[in-house]
């Protein structure tokens, strides 16, 4: 099937992965992740024996008690003041100051998934520490003087879990990844070090409370963050634009490579990221193909999915069924799989229909059931409609091509300026994701609604009017004025028509038979109910983030 | 997915309490409860330590609060209202304004201190123990309408345990509770 259409030429030819072989980018915990491992286990095994051995009377009570007295041997006035000193690092205004300010900041940026795990972390390790000490109920050290404030049981070191979640996860929400960010982290170490020497010094902790409380607060932040928040699909980032976008770099790089040789037979030559403005969905690409004995060097045109996708798909879907009802009927998808055969499926479809889309050439598995990259053809050359010349001819044919998928009982759902696209004089639609088979009449009448908004914003209301009459009827374009109002077209044409200026859609509304605005918010149990369940969590998260409030006012 | 999301929600918040009170330490007389040894560790001077005999029906412990310098534990009632009554341990306290009063017989050792504040409806008064290096100070907070011989229940229901048995037990196992009646601990100021 491949072979028949134009674009990929296989070469060597597709190349079966046999049984046991790692597909081209294996699903590893790598060496953090093992070391994450080895610390979550020790952390659990630390809190059995915590609380095992609840009391005074142990072994490591003696132990610990010794070492403190050794270590109270070497005091001295200015050690103690200094030791003082580091101690208030990980007291109450300084922790709250390094946790309003990092809040603060995702507030400006708008980081709204990393406050969220920013505060769930500190919270959990605040709660978590305070259930270890209330099953272990240790003392504090005996047989030494405690030269600084404490309060309550001992085991874990509260102050020194607080101080650990603090500085990591602000490593993890404010420091960009790599370099800057393993920097942050080793200033952490260093202050978690000194802090730890401290409070050691003044005997406020047992040795076994250090080492619970930091790696309480170390692994809270590293488990969240990789988590909820992978840097490879929320990366932090100080530039503007979407941040959803995978790293096409390194290790998925190679793996890309690796994958499109072998499961489509070409070579690439080059892994370009492309779009990444007007996408939050998934992170487009332009590949570079090898030159062939029958073809020249070439471009494909790729969208790489990850799990994640599927996720913020999910909560999109959810968020538009609580604001505007089940009018669209919006399932969501259960895996990256289904995703990326759902859009292979459109591509084919539209093909199928003679509607001037990219030519799909496969689907390229990257990590399965987590990764998969749909690779199709690339309009080489071609320009946004929302930067071409728009003619008569131009508009004629945006105007047929939806006559042509209401014909076919299609709607693309995303007719915006950045999916149609001007080749040699010919329009093209691109991204079809959210192509719906067998629509609501509400949902095609916003498709031709918004192509001619789009058009409209080249040229001028009347002339798109007067060239859509040769395909609709003036009743048609009355419906979809009546249906098209604010969230029903896609962002970025709501965002050019403001910058627009004039009134198109009272223009074209006006130039139409009058008709009733269609209702979009639509009411159901469905919808109601989800509404509610939706309201019950998030009042039950704030119950929580206001019963713990201590832990930030 | 929802659902999953509002179970997890339900679980978090069943199991989630807030972090700031300690609600499962009590301090009972009887036993020797890890918090009367952190309590004991709070104020180190004090030689005696405030505990729980046996809690009167329609009471409840309501928890514990133990910083440097202070040992505080609260009571709540069916009858006089949530932290009806506050017993906090310092090393010093004020008993400006308080009257002195005889101490039973088995508050030996000590001097007892009344203050009555506000008389029914809503009852509040102080009594304030001193003793050598400690004082406690419990405090009587009812809530309106509450009947003030419920007092006479809280005389019950609270006691003193001596610092020294503490320390004895804390010594069986090759430890020192530093403090009064302990030998003396190395590193301080």
């Amino acid at each position: 099937m491949e072979a028949a259409r134009p674009g990929l030429r296989p070469q060597p030819g597709p190349r079966r992965r046999p049984s046991g072989e790692p597909p081209p980018l294996p699903r590893e915990l790598g060496r953090s992740g093992r070391a994450l491992l080895v610390v979550a286990a020790a952390v659990g095994v630390v809190t059995i024996v915590a609380v095992l051995v609840g009391t005074a009377e142990t072994a490591l009570d003696r132990f610990d008690s010794a070492f403190l007295r050794r270590v109270a041997g070497l005091r001295t006035d200015p050690l103690t003041d200094l030791a003082r000193w580091l101690d208030g690092l990980a007291s109450r205004w300084p922790l709250r100051g390094m946790r309003w300010a990092a809040i603060l900041i995702l507030i400006v940026f708008r980081r709204w998934r990393h406050l969220l795990v920013f505060i769930a972390s500190i919270i959990a390790v605040e709660v978590l520490a305070s259930r270890i000490a209330m099953a272990a109920q240790r003392p504090r050290p005996f047989g030494v003087e405690i030269l600084t404030d404490w309060q309550g049981f001992s085991l874990p070191s509260r102050p020194m879990a607080s101080l650990a979640v603090t500085l990591f996860a602000m490593s993890y929400v404010l420091v960009p990844s790599g370099r800057g960010r393993y920097l942050a982290k080793c200033a952490s170490a260093v202050i978690l070090g000194a802090v730890w020497l401290a409070r050691t010094y003044l005997a406020v902790d047992h040795l076994s409370d250090l080492v619970l409380g930091v790696l309480l607060g170390v692994t809270a932040p590293i488990v969240a963050f990789r988590w909820f928040v992978p840097n490879d699909v929320f990366p932090v980032s100080y530039r503007r634009g979407k941040t959803a976008h995978l790293d096409v770099t390194g290790r998925r790089g190679e793996a890309i490579r690796r994958a499109v040789r072998d499961q489509l037979g070409t070579e690439v030559v080059d892994i370009r990221p492309v779009g990444l403005a007007g996408s939050g969905g998934s992170t487009p690409l332009r590949l570079t193909l090898a030159a062939t004995e029958t073809q020249p060097e070439r471009y494909a045109f790729a969208k790489l999915y990850a799990a994640n996708h599927v996720r913020a798909d999910r909560w999109y879907k959810l968020g538009r069924q609580i604001r505007y009802g089940a009018l669209e009927d919006e399932t969501p998808f259960g895996s990256v799989r289904r995703f990326v055969e759902a859009e292979d499926y459109a591509l084919r479809l539209m093909a199928d229909h003679d509607l001037p889309t990219p030519d799909p050439y496969g689907v390229v598995e990257i990590t399965p059931e987590r990764e998969y990259m749909i690779v199709m053809e690339f309009f080489r050359g071609a320009v946004e409609l929302g930067e071409a010349e728009v003619d008569d001819d131009l508009i004629d044919q945006g105007i047929r091509l939806i006559r042509r998928l209401w014909e076919a009982g299609l709607a693309h759902r995303d007719i915006k300026p950045a999916n149609l696209m001007v080749e040699k004089g010919e329009l093209r639609l691109i991204d079809v994701f959210f192509v719906q088979v067998r629509p609501s009449p509400w949902r095609q009448a916003v498709d031709l609604a918004n192509m001619m908004l789009v058009l409209a914003l080249r040229t001028d209301p009347e002339r798109v009017h007067r060239i859509a009459l040769r395909n609709f009827s003036p009743e048609d374009i009355a419906e979809a004025f009546a249906a098209t109002r604010g969230v029903a077209s896609p962002a970025q044409l709501r965002a050019m028509i403001k910058r627009d200026g004039r009134d198109l859609m009272g223009t074209f509304r006006g130039l139409a038979p009058p008709r009733r605005p269609i209702r979009i918010q639509r009411w159901s149990a469905r919808r109601v109910l989800l509404t509610l369940e939706i309201a019950v969590v998030g009042l039950l998260m704030l119950g929580i983030v206001l019963d713990n409030w201590a832990v930030f006012a | 997915m929802r659902s999953r999301a509002l179970v997890g929600a339900f679980v978090i918040a069943t199991l989630v309490p807030s972090c700031a009170v300690e609600a499962d330490a009590i301090p009972t007389c009887p036993d020797t409860p890890p918090i009367a040894i952190l309590a004991a560790q709070a104020v180190p001077s004090a030689t005696l330590l405030p505990c729980i005999e046996q809690l009167p029906a329609g009471w409840s412990f309501a928890g514990t609060e133990t910083i440097q310098s202070r040992f505080r534990f609260w009571l709540d009632s069916d009858r006089a209202g949530v932290r009806a009554v506050q017993v906090t341990l310092q090393p010093t306290c004020d008993t400006s304004g308080a009257v002195e009063v005889t101490p039973d017989l088995d508050e030996a050792g000590t001097r007892r201190f009344e203050r009555p504040l506000t008389l029914p409806p809503r009852f509040a008064a102080d009594r304030l123990y001193t003793f050598p290096g400690g004082c406690v100070d419990i405090a009587f907070r009812f809530q309106r309408g509450a009947d003030p011989t419920l007092v006479l229940q809280v005389n019950q229901a609270l006691g003193f345990r001596r610092r020294l048995e503490l320390v004895r037990r804390v010594a069986e196992d090759g430890l020192v509770l530093c403090g009064a009646g302990a030998p003396e601990c190395p590193g301080g100021d």
